[in-house]
Formats: structure tokens, sequence, C-alpha cells
């Protein structure tokens, strides 16, 4: 078992894209563990954008991440096997219309069957079918039977097995990574002497800011668990 | 396999009545409700996951777009569609996908200028097509992949929308929070 964080896509593009990138690196070092992602995640964050214009700069401020070890890339053989199996198991949980739901992509399970691999129990994801999956998945049926307005039939013994399977498994998102960033004084960098004068409380305008440029860039916060964060930090100050 | 032929005819049924319906509103002018019928292909998108189907949802998207802009569509269009339906109803798929991208290519060629937009605005309906897709309850990366877009793309306009503000979940931010704080002392 090896203290570990395993992140998919999705967390490290919402920190990408709002210039908070480097906030992992102090993360790490009060971790003790290693910061992951999977082949499939490095395609998607790094691999793919390079043979495009479109988001080659984002992707080369993640590569010197990479290439210094904050985070590393976790491959194992046997993961592929877990991850397919895994993947056979998700996508057929929810049936409509005699047809199973495909709702997990394979960077996503593999994301997730690595962390399990290692024992670890955080992985880090942004998207919210995965992490209802690991939750509540009861959430998915009842969320995909009001848009599609079709029945939506449980595959009861895989839920279970899904129970089983992410039971130690705890999914946290890049807005707690930035609330507790926050918390520890990292965002502090933004705040110089001086800045009252142009604003009444800078520490909190930076948090809300942060908060809502991550829920922008496509983290699946609600809106009031923002304004439930900003309250909690307040209170503390 | 049996199951899987059943699927394809129960498929193939819907997207003739969806073609029906968009050839019906595209003589009306009527953009909005076209936009709509894209957004009810969706739903067989979602369930399917089929290319025929997800390609269908984005053209006709695309179509709305052109007609909001230019208030009324060349009769080729329905013209192409009408004999992409046809080839539906007799079964040839490859036909008909080639019926699909014949229109694709016609509006295109309409004049220079719809031409960048077109791409421009298939683009964006791809874009707008996976997002109804995770609307749905398809993950990100799934719904990216059948699009052929990129995370990075669909996350941008999946964080402008209200997708993750509509749904109450059993597990607490404070929990989770303080998760997190645990590990980084």
């Amino acid at each position: 078992m090896e203290n570990a964080i395993v992140f998919d896509t999705g967390p490290v593009i919402s920190l990408t894209m709002n210039n908070l990138l480097w906030t992992l690196k102090e993360l790490k070092g009060k971790f003790h563990g290693k910061f992951y992602i999977t082949p499939a995640v490095y395609n998607e964050l790094i691999k793919r954008p390079l043979e495009t214009k479109r988001f080659k700069l984002e992707a080369m401020q993640i590569l010197p991440l990479i290439a210094t070890n904050v985070i590393e890339i976790f491959e194992d053989d046997r993961i592929h096997k877990k991850t397919l199996q895994l993947l056979d198991i998700a996508n057929k949980c929810f049936k409509v219309r005699g047809n199973w739901m495909r709702i997990v992509h394979y960077a996503e399970a593999e994301a997730v069957s690595t962390a399990l691999f290692l024992g670890a129990n955080t992985v880090v994801i942004d998207e919210r079918t995965t992490r209802h999956l690991i939750e509540d998945p009861m959430l998915i049926k009842r969320h995909m039977e009001r848009k599609i307005h079709e029945d939506v039939k449980i595959n009861k013994e895989n839920l279970r097995l899904l129970g089983e399977i992410f039971k130690d498994l705890k999914v946290i998102r890049s807005i707690e990574l930035v609330t507790v960033s926050y918390e520890l004084g990292l965002l502090d960098r933004f705040i110089v002497e001086g800045e009252k004068k142009f604003v009444v409380d800078p520490k909190k305008d930076i948090l809300e800011g942060a908060l809502w440029a991550i829920k922008l860039s496509g983290c699946s916060v609600r809106e009031d668990e923002i304004k439930e964060i900003i309250e909690i930090e307040a209170k503390k100050r | 396999m049996e199951d899987k032929d059943i699927l394809f005819e129960e498929e193939r049924k819907d997207m003739i009545n969806l073609l029906g319906e968009a050839i019906k509103i595209i003589k009306k002018n009527d953009s909005l409700k076209l936009g709509g019928l894209s957004d009810h292909i969706i739903h067989c998108a979602a369930i399917f996951q089929n290319n025929e189907v997800i390609l269908l949802a984005v053209v006709i998207h695309a179509l709305a777009k052109v007609l909001e802009r230019m208030l009324y569509l060349d009769p080729k269009v329905t013209e192409i569609l009408e004999e992409a339906k046809d080839y539906l109803e007799k079964e040839n798929v490859d036909k008909y996908n080639k019926k699909i991208r014949e229109l694709l290519k016609h509006i295109s060629k309409q004049d220079k200028k719809l031409g960048k937009y077109m791409e421009h605005v298939i683009n964006e309906s791809k874009i707008k097509k996976g997002t109804n897709l995770y609307e749905h309850g398809i993950s990100l990366g799934q719904s990216a992949e059948i699009l052929g877009l990129t995370r990075w793309e669909l996350m941008q306009y999946v964080g402008k929308t209200k997708i993750h503000d509509k749904v109450k979940e059993k597990m607490k931010l404070k929990e989770r929070l303080d998760h997190v704080r645990a590990l980084f002392v």
C-alpha cells in the first residue's frame, strides 16, 4: 500500500486553466507521498494537445511538473486488465431500452483502477459521473431518468460489486485542493501591501475568485458549496 | 448478437422518424424547433452512442444555427436529407453516411463566408452536444470521446453552464474538506 493520490484529467485541467498548477508542488511537499496520473490521463493532458495548436501552451505548462516528478506517471501492466474489468462492471449498471449505458471512459476508469491497485484511498476527479458512480450511483439513475424521460433499469449485482470495490475510496475535487491551498496560506502570494487601497478584503476576494474560476473551468461543484466554503473560511478569520 | 440486431433496428427507425421530422421543420424555416429536435436526438445518442445518431444530432444542431442566421435553408438541404432518409429506409447505412457528409459539404460550399462559419458552427455543435451527453449522465471523458473532442474543450463549456448546480449529493462538502485537510497536514 502506497501513500499516493491519483489524479484524473479534469482537476489538472482546472488548475492549469487558472494558473494554479504551481499549488500542486507546494501540496506535494506537505503530502509525504506520490502524486500520480495514468498513461491515458497523460494522453489527454499532454500528448493530444501537443499534436494540436489549441491547448498546446497549457500542456507545456504541465510537462515541467511531470519532468520534475511532482506528478509521476504510474504504469503497471496489470492495471489495464483491471481497468477493463472495472469498465465492464461500470458500463453495465444502467439499462435503457434494453441497452447498457456506457457512462465511463477508459481514462477515468484507469485513474480509479490505479488508485485501487495502489491501495490509495484518494482519487481526484472533477467530473460528476465517475464521482457519483463511486459515491452514490443511484444519483446517476435518477438523473438519467429525469433527462432521458425513460425508465432506467439497474443491475443490482453490479452496483453491489461497485459498492464493495469503492468502499474505502474517497473522491476529492480541485475545489477542495484550492480551498486547502488557501487555508495553508499558499494563495497569499497574490496579496501584497497596498492592495487594500483597491479592494476592501483581498484575502476574501482571492478565495472567492479562485473558487469561482475553478467552477467555471468545469469542476463539478455547486454554487451553494462555494458559498459554504466562503462562510467556513470567514468564520475562521 | 440478437440483442444488437434488435437495437440497430430500433435506432434506424428512430433516425428515420427524426429525419422526417427535421425535413418538415426545415421546410417551415423554424430554427427554434430544429434546435429542439437536435436536443431530442441527443437522448437517443446517450442511449445508443452510435456514430450515426451522434453525427445526426450535430448536423441538425448546426443546421438550426445556420437557419437562425440565414433565415432559410437552400432547398437542396431538404433534398439531400430526403435521400439520406431513403437510404436509411433501405438499410443502406454507408450511403446514408455519404449523404450526410455531402450535406455538410454542400452547406459549406454555398459561399466562402458560410464555409468558415460552418467550420465554427460544427465545432460549436459538437461541444454543445457533448455537454448535453454529460448532462444526461455520461461522463465527461466518454462524452468527449463520442464527439471526437478533447476534455480541455468540453470542460471549458461545461463550466459555463448550470449543469453542476442541479444535483444535490450525499457526501457533504465538510466531510470532503476534512479528508483533504488530513492529507496535507
